[in-house]
């Protein structure tokens, strides 16, 4: 069933045979209505043919035969060549003429007529009529069925028969079809948009505004009513042509508009691909950045302003209120108008200290420690808040400066512990080495020795990496940022990694852009990144596949990015991954400090980079970042 | 038969130094402060000094100017420290080279050696000055025999590295970028050119440098190119 929704033939097969099932619903429905309304279930077979064939030319050979005999021609040899049978009785219900006798008939049709006397003028040759001789005779014909299905009229006969013949079939095959197309219906819309690859996507169609797709479905059921309504005057044949043709037309562009609509929903694009939607949400947009625009600029006007023209409009309403209904205007109005000015002045005054608590509070949250509010000309409350807000100040800058001294004491005491270290460690490393000189001839003492071997080289690095990794993330390198081209470092970091990358059963595919890309950065360091993120892929890497480097740039942000397959599972997010001593195997078996993507982290960000981790699966992907030069 | 002075307040490396050094035919004298340094130079004919940077008594800085002021026989300075600031100090004050803690002791073997090796000639006047070649520091550059030198001991280049090299020790001291060597030494400009010049780069400060990751000739600019300069002056 899958199969056959994503399936473009199954489709065109659907739409073509639920049509066809359409049709014969149809047809079966209006047959079976004139097989109700012409009696086909209470008369029979022969009584339907009658009536049927009742404009049949029966009265044509009657007409014939009695103008043969009256003129005396041969009427067997018309009745043969007619396969027809007839009767020519007398007054007294004598048969004179026949070549009937008994067959099997269909129909019989019955004339009779005064005939006049005739004779042949036997001078000239000509018939004559004789007016004293009349003679009153009857004429019979019969058809048999034969004759009546090989004649030209045989085709309503055939098509009644026919009728009859499936009078209680027709509505089984009515029903039958019915069903199929629901079902056929059914498939089509469950299947619309489906395609190939087992998405949901919109074709041409799809994509054009619904309500111009409604409204061109609409326009095109009015011209069809149009069409189908003017060719009623037209003459028959043409006119069902006509009809039929708009009717089927229409029922494909019925299919068409519920398929799309059933897509549409499945995609929710109904709504949304609409000319009013998009027209209204662009308004909305509009209307929203307007507003936005003009309360902008109502904060952008300085608080004292503001207050004074609020004050101003107040007095200005207040005076034209009593100007209109207040009688008493005078002393009154004075005293009134001096003490609006002073509360006005009171006012502006409580605005101004506001506007400098404002802009001390936003100095203090902006990181400006050592910003100090001037409390000059403050008075009551506000001296007190602003005393307040100073002392805030002047709190956070210890809290700062006290982090600020840890992080660096916790930075001196890793590189001085790791000092102290590495002396023993030269000692030990020079000593196992002078053992492996000796070449002891116990196997097990030269196991033992390569291994004291591979783990002081281990911790080797991992004092020299923890140092690194301390400094980096404490700020106390010394950044020297300079234009540089992080593709000409890309290029030279894969020289470098060559050799250990073949070891690695590992190809490089580099992908730079054309035109040459530039960042500020430290090259000292960026290589400290780009070697540590490429140590990384030489050692986790599944043996066998390509390492793809790239730089792009993209919306002012110069992008280098490396993607491996890993050898292992990663089951740990990247975030976690940057952060000191984790590996992305949890059990640590494997050589390395767990230092070196969060020393890449570091000393990317004091660069004023970002470096991105990004786990899919085994594909490990890092991204380092710059904004562009 | 050359006398070597090492000196460190570990005893445990300067005994561990001292059973490589002898093992090369080296004569080992032993101190353990600066002063006991700087004393063991005055009365033995002291060919090359090792020493600590860090030590009681007398650190290595101090006992290194006075070392100075008597002799310029080559110094390499051992260090823990491994800040460039460090190892500029050290430089400055007159060491020859530096050694970063924990040390691998062939490596130190290499330098001690270039070190014996370049002192020696120099204060010997064997020399022979190529008349058409280039001379950076320790390496020596023959154009017309196509031969280099590292310290006086040829090394076998191919013919794209040594075409690198002449070309860099042409421009000693400026930077030229992966694609203008390419375009020097290969001609034109080629896919993947960059790496390409990146990987003979390597190759060629395998070949010349004791410790490629911290070359004293053939540096790296990061993210810019290469450049030939003599590492030894700073």
């Amino acid at each position: 069933m899958k199969r056959l929704t994503e399936s473009l033939a199954a489709k065109i097969t659907a739409i073509i045979l639920s049509f066809l099932m359409l049709a014969v619903a149809f047809l079966s429905a209006a047959a079976a209505v004139y097989m109700i309304d012409n009696g086909f279930y209470t008369k029979s077979r022969k009584e339907l043919i009658e009536g049927a064939a009742a404009g049949y030319r029966g009265y044509d050979y009657l007409a014939d035969i009695l103008n043969f005999y009256e003129r005396k021609q041969d009427i067997d040899a018309y009745a043969e060549q007619n396969h027809i049978y007839y009767a020519v009785s007398d007054e007294n219900g004598e048969i004179v003429k026949t070549n009937y006798s008994g067959e099997t008939y269909l129909l019989k049709y019955l004339e009779g007529r005064t005939m006049e006397g005739s004779a042949i003028d036997e001078t000239s040759g000509e018939l004559y009529r004789d007016p004293y001789t009349n003679e009153y005779i009857t004429v019979t014909v019969y058809i048999p069925e034969e004759t009546v299905m090989n004649d030209d009229y045989a085709l309503i006969v055939k098509f009644t028969d026919f009728l009859y013949s499936v009078r209680y079939t027709v509505f089984f095959t009515g029903g039958i079809c019915l069903l199929l197309w629901i079902i056929l219906l059914c498939f089509l819309y469950s299947a619309a948009g489906h395609r190939k690859d087992g998405t949901v996507k919109l074709n041409y169609l799809d994509r054009v505004p619904f309500d111009i797709v409604t409204a061109a479905v609409i326009a095109a059921a009015a011209a069809s009513i149009a069409l189908v309504g003017e060719a009623g005057y037209g003459s028959w044949a043409p006119m069902m042509t006509e009809a039929i043709l708009t009717l089927s037309a229409d029922y494909f562009i019925a299919l068409a508009f519920t398929m799309t609509f059933a897509t549409r929903l499945k995609t929710r694009t109904l709504i949304k691909n609409t000319v009013i939607y998009k027209v209204l949400k662009f308004l909305i947009k509009k209307l929203k950045s307007l507003f936005g625009f003009i309360g902008y600029n109502l904060k952008n006007i300085p608080l004292v302003i503001r207050t004074a023209a609020i004050c101003g409009a107040a007095i200005l309403f207040q005076l034209i209120v009593y100007g209109l209904f207040a009688y008493n205007t005078g002393e009154m109005v004075v005293f009134w108008l001096f003490f609006a000015l002073c509360i006005t002045a009171v006012i502006i005054y409580v605005a101004i200290t506001l506007q400098k608590i404002k802009e001390g509070g936003e100095r203090i949250a902006g990181g400006d420690l050592d910003y100090k509010i001037d409390t000059k000309y403050m008075y009551g409350d506000f001296r007190d808040f602003c005393g307040t807000l100073n002392n805030i100040n002047k709190g956070i800058s210890a809290a700062v400066s006290e982090k600020m001294k840890s992080e660096r004491f916790k930075t001196e005491l890793i590189t001085n512990v790791s000092h102290d270290i590495k002396t023993p460690l030269t000692s030990i490393i020079n000593y196992v080495d002078l053992i492996k000189k000796e070449e002891p001839e116990n196997e097990k003492i030269r196991e033992y020795i390569s291994v004291l071997d591979r783990q002081s080289g281990r911790l080797k690095k991992l004092i020299e990496d923890l140092v690194e990794a301390s400094k980096a993330s404490s700020g106390s390198v010394a950044v020297n940022l300079a234009e540089c081209d992080p593709s000409v470092l890309l290029s030279q970091t894969v020289g470098e990694f060559d050799e250990r990358l073949k070891a690695a059963g590992l190809t490089a595919v580099i992908n730079t852009p054309e035109k040459p890309v530039r960042i500020m950065a430290d090259g000292r360091h960026l290589w400290r990144v780009f070697d540590n993120l490429m140590n990384n892929i030489c050692k986790y890497s599944q043996k066998g596949t390509r390492v793809y480097l790239d730089v792009s740039e993209n919306a002012g942000r110069v992008n280098v990015t490396f993607k491996n397959i890993s050898a292992y599972e990663l089951n740990i997010s990247g975030e976690e991954l940057t952060e000191r001593f984790v590996r992305g195997d949890r059990s640590r078996s494997t050589e390395g400090s767990g230092l070196g993507l969060s020393i890449a982290r570091s000393l990317t960000e004091i660069q004023g980079g970002t470096l991105k981790i990004d786990i899919d699966g085994d594909l490990f992907k890092v991204t380092v970042s710059f904004g562009a030069v | 038969m050359y006398n070597i002075l090492v000196c460190d307040d570990e005893r445990d490396i300067v005994s561990a130094l001292k059973i490589y050094l002898e093992s090369e035919g080296y004569n080992v004298f032993t101190a353990f402060n600066g002063s006991e340094a700087v004393e063991a130079v005055k009365q033995n004919g002291i060919h090359l000094v090792l020493m600590d940077i860090m030590m009681p008594v007398c650190d290595g800085i101090t006992a290194m100017v006075k070392i100075r002021e008597i002799s310029n026989i080559p110094v390499i300075l051992l260090t823990a420290k491994s800040e460039d600031t460090d190892k500029i100090l050290g430089l400055t004050v007159g060491a020859d080279d530096y050694v970063t803690k924990p040390f691998n002791p062939v490596e130190v073997i290499a330098r001690v050696k270039s070190q014996l090796r370049r002192y020696m000639q120099l204060g010997g006047g064997q020399k022979s000055e190529p008349q058409s070649g280039y001379t950076i520091g320790g390496i020596e550059l023959n154009d017309k025999t196509k031969q280099v030198f590292s310290d006086g001991e040829e090394v076998n280049l191919t013919p794209t590295e040594f075409e690198i090299l002449k070309l860099l020790m042409k421009n000693a001291g400026a930077v030229l970028s992966p694609k203008e060597i390419y375009r020097e030494v290969w001609g034109g400009d080629g896919y993947g050119a960059e790496s390409t010049v990146a990987v003979h780069i390597r190759h060629l400060r395998e070949k010349i440098e004791i410790n490629p990751a911290e070359p004293r000739y053939l540096k790296v600019v990061w993210a810019h190119g290469y450049k030939m300069e003599n590492g030894d002056k700073k």
